[in-house]
């Protein structure tokens, strides 16, 4: 019973306290006839069919994420460069795609690419990523503005996709105010501990400071995580919502015809 | 009318082993009558993922049941298929009848006639 006790305990990180509980309950009925070695092995794929895709997707929208940013801002900035008015608007666009795509990598790997929001996020960063890479042609521009009218077309006429649309400017939001929140680590230490650097680092402070440049790449990805954490937070919250239904789906019942099928 | 929820072969498994199941469809005896059925013991764990997402979905329903000693004093969570889950489970059924008319495979009577 203390092992049963002890998974009890392990489960409720990654399950609900009745549902950590139930499971359990479970795997102590069957190892009756199967031992404790398959009780063991049992718990363990419990949390790591319950953790995997989360896990995953954390490490991977953490190391790519910031690189798609990045990405971005070059593919903008390399060839035909706005000075007009475009050029804020073209800002806006490629933050907005930018923290969609490190959103979309971490909830299709997360919740699958039939989730809504994953759905969703794909569709804008398409029109989105069109205009970055063809602001300056008249027929792309024509094509993402009609693309995008599609796209709202279609929130139009679903609950779920109007739910998943409304997560696509939150978790922006969350992304961008992240990345301020995610520096604030590495601002507070630089001013305790590094009383000499209280302005930002240039190329030419690192001569001198063999440490510095270990300090600054782990600095980024402590700010590359915390961003990821704040998104993937959003994420889960709004899927939870957006996943949630009116209760009025009533149990079947015996005999009862399935009218609606055919 | 919303369109009824596409399912992969496994969700398959595990409604039409709560519908056999009726009241008595718990984690224990849901993995009992799929290994009796099918002939393959489904991982506890792929079995309570599938149940979660399906329950998520709308295709399931759980509650709490009552606590017994042999599972250490913890309660069992007993499932129940929804309408919503019927319908997919009977839409996935009749595309496989679609698929095995005017085949032979499981032979003698099963034939069907060719009219798909």
């Amino acid at each position: 019973m203390r092992s049963a006790s002890i998974a009890d305990w392990i489960l409720r990180r990654v399950a609900g306290k009745e549902r950590a509980a139930s499971m359990v309950g479970d795997l102590v009925e069957i190892s009756q006839q199967k031992g404790m070695v398959w009780f063991w092995f049992s718990v363990v794929g419990v949390v790591a069919a319950r953790i995997w895709r989360s896990a995953l997707g954390l490490i991977l929208a953490t190391c790519y994420g910031f690189s798609i940013c990045f990405m971005l801002s070059g593919a903008l900035f390399a060839k035909h460069y706005p000075t007009d008015l475009r050029r804020p608007v073209l800002e806006v666009i490629r933050i907005f795609c930018g923290y969609l795509c490190w959103a979309t990598l971490y909830s299709a790997i997360r919740f699958g690419v039939r989730d809504r929001f994953v759905q969703s996020s794909f569709a804008v960063v398409a029109v989105c990523l069109g205009l970055i890479y063809g602001w300056w042609q008249p027929v792309v521009v024509v094509c993402c503005i009609a693309a995008f009218a599609g796209f709202v077309a279609i929130l139009a006429v679903s609950r779920e996709r109007r739910r998943a649309a409304f997560t696509l400017p939150l978790v922006v939001a969350t992304g961008y105010l992240s990345m301020y929140l995610g520096g604030l680590p590495f601002t507070i230490y630089r001013y305790l501990f590094i009383p000499e650097f209280p302005r930002y680092f240039g190329p030419r402070d690192y001569i001198g400071h063999a440490t510095l440049e270990r300090l600054v790449w782990t600095a980024l990805y402590v700010q590359l995580a915390i961003q990821t954490l704040a998104i993937a937070a959003v994420c889960e919250i709004m899927h939870w919502w957006s996943m949630s239904k009116p209760k009025n789906d009533q149990l079947l019942e015996d005999g009862e015809p399935v009218a609606d099928v055919s | 009318m919303k369109a009824p929820v596409n399912l992969g072969e496994f969700e398959q498994i595990v409604l039409l082993a709560i519908l056999r199941l009726g009241d008595e469809a718990y984690g224990v005896s849901i993995r009992a009558e799929i290994s009796a059925c099918t002939g393959r013991e489904p991982a506890p764990g792929a079995l309570y993922t599938t149940l979660d997402r399906m329950e998520e979905k709308g295709l399931v329903r759980s509650w709490m049941g009552e606590a017994t000693p042999q599972r250490g004093g913890r309660a069992k969570r007993y499932f129940a298929v929804s309408k919503m889950g019927r319908a997919a489970v009977v839409n996935a059924q009749k595309a496989y009848q679609s698929l095995l008319k005017g085949l032979n495979l499981l032979g003698g009577s099963h034939a069907l006639s060719v009219d798909c």
